[in-house]
């Protein structure tokens, strides 16, 4: 029997397929289709302190291989969710990693101690992609020292696990990754949006809303792989790898590169079950290469 | 909702740029009500990537129709698809028209938007109008028109010369306020936009099909929202249809 469990900062997953921020709604938006308590993990939908509206309209656009979004982070607040949406998720059978951001560090340590003591959510994922209001816009993950300050703050307030979400949008993420796991993150996870924009060309506006958004799906892969081995080379927490991966052949690259666990993301738009495929293509493949469990092929890239 | 791969009964031009796709269905065709769409993943699996949204057009036992303009890259591909192809549908999604009590059902469609009162035309008990329009004659899908329908193109090339707004005037004079009236409206932006004027100088409520890009179409993405008095609203778990006094028309997108 292969064995696809892992340990993650502390926390057993049946398996190491968890499911991307913002992609999953919070977490019964798919359940018509499947158990979601067949995953290692959903990561919720990003929460601020207050509800946010998001961006104005149009919020996606399909690009080659990919797609482009300016969905702004629009959320139901931190109070409502745990309120009307966490009671849904009490049944599941799998963790609840709760995606967190603020607008200043205060406001992520607001949305962290909201968070702490609720039993149903395993851990807390820390978007750092936020423009710092104070730095004049800068990303949090975009300096390693607003990271520090900001993953260190959360950690005074919040007792379970932290995973520090990094953005892809930097020039070196290696001393962002050093930073985050000096402050104590328990985890990393990466990565989030590659920046774009696209341009209509006949009434030379930009086509979305708010200008530029994120790119995902299968064209950023190679980046997020890359980015993953060079993090994971770096740093000795876990790594969460995510960026592209459609089907199992693509999570098996970030597991051989370090990632002890993966999330998918743009694939559940086109195709619901996708991280259920990705599990069932994961186990035949250990059962090929006779590995008896996913530990023995994480990190295992022969250079 | 579901999942299904579904075969490709025909797929034929009705009119200019205008096809009529028929599928075989398991769940899909007996669970779809008025109002409600299917996502289609076309071509390749990577390129393009996202499912497309599209009404249920007709929805019969095992069948359902899908009614669509070829206007990018994934309508392109659609087009080639040939009898016996199978094509992954995801489905039904979104909620449909809401049932309204009224006495005199009125059901607008301007050009494609056909493809969103279709169904509802045949599942909609009680007296009612069917009041279409569209650029010119080459526009229209003449075999799905039928005899009661009223038609209006706004070149007179075919039906009477005039847009939807004329037709709805007409049936309204005839009324004249003598029996509780209901509309139903699916069509391009702008037409929703002058149909929802018209509403709202009489005091009728519409209920209008909204279209969207969408990428997950359970709600899960928040990439397809449409503005309304009650904020971003999501033009897929929320909609697509609205009641037309909720929306918020807003010309510079």
């Amino acid at each position: 029997m292969t064995d696809l469990s892992i340990e993650l900062a502390g926390m057993r997953l049946k398996n190491p397929v968890l499911v991307a921020s913002g992609t999953y709604g919070y977490g019964r938006e798919y359940s018509g289709y499947y158990d979601p308590g067949l995953l290692g993990g959903i990561v919720i939908k990003g929460l601020s302190l207050m509800p946010q509206e998001g961006n104005p309209p149009p919020r996606i656009l399909e690009t080659p291989c990919g797609m482009l979004n300016s969905i702004g982070l629009a959320n139901v607040g931190v109070q409502d969710f745990l309120e009307n949406y966490l009671p849904s998720l009490q049944g599941l059978d799998t963790h609840i990693i709760a995606n967190i951001y603020g607008k200043s560090l205060e406001e992520y340590v607001e949305v962290a101690r909201a968070l702490e003591g609720q039993q149903k959510i395993s851990a807390i994922e820390v978007n750092i992609s936020c423009p710092n209001v104070k730095k004049g816009g800068l990303l949090f993950g975009a300096d390693p020292q607003a990271a520090f300050e900001v993953v260190e703050a959360i950690k005074r307030v919040y007792s379970r696990p932290l995973i520090a979400k990094l953005t892809p949008n930097v020039t070196d993420i290696v001393p962002i990754a050093k930073a985050v796991e000096q402050a104590g993150a328990d985890a990393i996870s990466l990565i989030n949006t590659l920046r774009g924009m696209a341009v209509n060309i006949h009434t030379r506006r930009p086509i979305l809303g708010a200008v530029f958004g994120g790119l995902s799906g299968p064209a950023i892969r190679p980046v997020a792989v890359y980015m993953v081995y060079c993090v994971k080379r770096s740093v000795s927490i876990p790594v969460i790898g995510m960026g592209g991966i459609m089907k199992p052949e693509d999570a098996l690259e970030f597991f051989i590169v370090g990632a002890s666990a993966i999330q998918v993301g743009t694939a559940n738009f086109v195709d619901p079950y996708a991280p259920i495929k990705i599990i069932k293509g994961i186990q035949k493949y250990l059962i090929e290469n006779n590995l008896n469990s996913i530990q023995d092929l994480i990190g295992t890239l022969r250079t | 909702m579901r999942l299904e791969d579904c075969r490709v009964l025909s797929n034929e031009s009705v009119a200019t740029n205008t096809y009529l796709l028929r599928l075989l269905g398991k769940d899909i065709p007996r669970l779809a009500k008025p109002g409600q769409f299917v996502m289609l993943k076309l071509g390749a699996p990577l390129d393009p990537l996202l499912r497309r949204p599209f009404s249920v057009f007709k929805a019969f036992e095992e069948e359902f129709w899908i009614l669509y303009k070829k206007v990018g890259k994934g309508t392109s591909l659609m087009v080639q698809l040939s009898t016996h192809q199978i094509v992954s549908v995801m489905g039904p999604l979104g909620n449909g028209f809401f049932s309204q009590s009224g006495e005199l059902h009125l059901l607008v469609g301007g050009g494609i938007g056909l493809a969103g009162i279709g169904l509802l035309e045949e599942r909609l008990e009680g007296e009612k109008k069917v009041v279409l329009g569209f650029k010119c004659g080459t526009d229209v899908p003449s075999s799905l028109i039928k005899d009661h329908h009223l038609l209006f193109t706004e070149d007179g090339s075919m039906g009477v010369k005039g847009t939807v707004l004329d037709g709805i005037e007409q049936i309204l004079l005839a009324n004249s306020g003598k029996r509780a009236l209901c509309l139903y409206a699916c069509g391009s932006l702008g037409m929703l936009q002058a149909v929802s004027n018209l509403c709202r100088s009489l005091g009728i409520r519409c209920q209008v099909l909204m279209e969207s890009i969408m990428a997950c179409g359970v709600g899960a993405c928040q990439g397809c929202v449409i503005k309304t008095t009650k904020g971003y609203k999501r033009a897929c778990k929320d909609g697509p249809v609205f009641w037309e006094d909720q929306l918020i028309w807003d010309n510079s997108t």
